[in-house]
């Protein structure tokens, strides 16, 4: 019979591997524009009853008051995005948008599918088309003309542009934001970029600074809202905590060994 | 004539399940509300004649630390904390199950679920169900849950969450995944404190299992030792008396 203690230990590794890992991603995206730190989630694994607790002990009813649970380890449960908005930079950028409050931009990536982001920091295409730092087209796709001298992006997302030669400012587009019912569902693809799936829900759109929507803060940007003190707490915390698991493994063995030395 | 043998045996199969214990409770440092499991020996007497009797040892019951563990700040509007005692509810397919890890969020039904995705239960029964358009989520000390919309200053009350006692907590069996589950009819605590934005870290302390471990590490070597001597004490005797008897 192996020792069970070696199997338990090991998944306790594997955990606190796992949590270095979110940790470090973390710590990498502390100059992230918008991104949102991870958190590593652990659970208990299954117990085995050696003496179930609530069984009969005796003929006269007596029952086990607590019996002897043996559990077998621990799991990662989820690695979760913890929603708490980073500050807000002054940029003095033209197309570097934060959004103060919920909501995130709608992307339309090449393969025609939606993907959405926080991350405000956007750009012109040579055809004048409002896009991400990757060129994807934030959608509904806002074209600036040419002879634009100054762009203004309202707190409602309205796109507003001086032409050369007018004095009010013509209305161009208007931003749209989606809203989702548990952010905590969508799933990250890289590059800043989140696509829905059954656990976030199906999107809301709607226009910046109505119900429920953020608003736009023109020449700003979110930072990440990663807590680099915090996340090297946690990180000596976890290295502790795998050294530990490691010991119990050494325990085990000693044990063995001293087995295999019985005559 | 074995019982050396035997007793040694006894203390040696008790400290494995023990090391599996420290094993497991050290696996599980970093998870939230987790409770540490000790385990209980006893002295099992066995009568060989004239009033005599030897004594195995016996693991006869393991029970949870049920002391609260550290609180953690983790700023996500819905970890909620229990920094008094009691559970909170959770309803899985299986029944209702019982939990101090408080990382919940919100489905896709605008529901306040576990991170496996079963409904928290409030304090009147059923699930606790937010507003579409709720911009900030405020959970009161008493479980109380209000959001404010984006651009009203009122906030509005959704419900409170349920937390529940029991007469009797040994009675409650783990379940793995953080639920623990029981027959026992749980009543709703009056004395309900909460923190909001903070989590119940495991109780596990790891100095304590450390030195636990040492010293079933130890012991089990001294059990090993006197086993060895046994065998030394029978081979010489054996060997003694095929002597005598040859001579």
């Amino acid at each position: 019979m192996t020792m069970r203690s070696i199997h338990i230990a090991a998944t306790g590794m594997l955990a606190q591997q796992t949590n270095v890992e979110v940790i470090s991603n973390n710590i990498a995206n502390m100059n992230t524009t918008a991104f949102t730190r991870r958190r590593a989630e652990f659970q208990d694994l299954l117990y085995q009853n050696m003496r179930r607790v609530g069984s009969t002990a005796a003929d006269n009813g007596d029952i086990v008051p607590s019996g002897v649970q043996i559990g077998l380890g621990v799991r990662t449960a989820a690695t979760y995005r913890i929603i708490e908005r980073g500050n807000i930079l002054p940029t003095d950028n033209t197309f570097d948008l934060a959004i103060k409050g919920r909501g995130y931009f709608q992307v339309t990536l090449p393969s025609g599918e939606l993907a959405y982001t926080r991350a405000g920091s956007l750009q012109l295409s040579p055809t004048g088309q409002i896009v991400t730092p990757d060129g994807h087209v934030v959608s509904p796709g806002i074209t600036i003309p040419n002879n634009a001298t100054d762009v203004t992006i309202n707190a409602s997302g309205e796109v507003l542009a001086k032409i050369d030669g007018t004095t009010t400012p013509r209305n161009v587009g208007q931003l749209e934001m989606a809203n989702f019912a548990n952010e905590n569902g969508l799933v990250a693809i890289g590059d800043n970029l989140f696509q829905e799936t059954p656990a976030s829900g199906t999107p809301t759109t709607g226009v910046p600074n109505s119900t429920g929507f953020g608003s736009i803060l023109q020449g700003f940007l979110e930072t990440s809202n990663v807590d680099v003190v915090k996340e090297i707490g946690s990180l000596i915390t976890a290295q502790r905590a795998y050294e530990m698991n490691s010991k119990v493994i050494e325990t085990s063995d000693a044990m063995m060994q001293s087995v295999t030395q019985l005559r | 004539m074995e019982n050396t043998i035997y007793i040694a045996l006894s203390s040696q199969m008790a400290l494995r399940r023990q090391l599996e214990t420290v094993a497991n409770n050290m696996a599980n440092m970093s998870t939230p509300g987790y409770q540490a499991e000790r385990i209980m020996f006893r002295e099992y007497l066995q009568p060989i004649g004239q009033g005599e009797s030897i004594s195995f040892v016996q693991d006869y019951a393991s029970y949870r630390d049920a002391s609260t563990g550290p609180i953690n700040y983790t700023g996500a509007d819905l970890d909620v904390a229990i920094t008094g005692k009691g559970y909170f509810a959770v309803e899985t397919p299986d029944g209702i199950r019982y939990t101090r890890a408080g990382s919940f969020t919100i489905d896709s039904q605008q529901r306040l679920v576990t991170n496996q995705g079963y409904p928290v239960q409030a304090a009147s029964g059923g699930p606790i169900v937010f507003p579409s358009n709720a911009d900030e989520i405020m959970i009161a000390e008493d479980g109380t849950i209000s959001v404010r919309g984006q651009d009203s200053k009122a906030s509005n009350r959704v419900g409170r969450l349920g937390v529940v006692e029991f007469e009797n907590e040994s009675q409650l069996r783990r379940g793995g995944s953080g639920l623990f589950e029981t027959e026992a009819e749980p009543t709703q605590s009056s004395d309900v404190r909460l923190q909001q934005g903070a989590l119940e870290q495991s109780n596990v302390q790891g100095v304590r299992e450390m030195t636990d471990m040492m010293a079933v590490l130890r012991t089990y070597q001294s059990m090993q030792k006197a086993l060895d001597g046994e065998s030394e004490r029978r081979r010489s005797a054996i060997q003694q008396l095929s002597k005598t008897m040859a001579a």
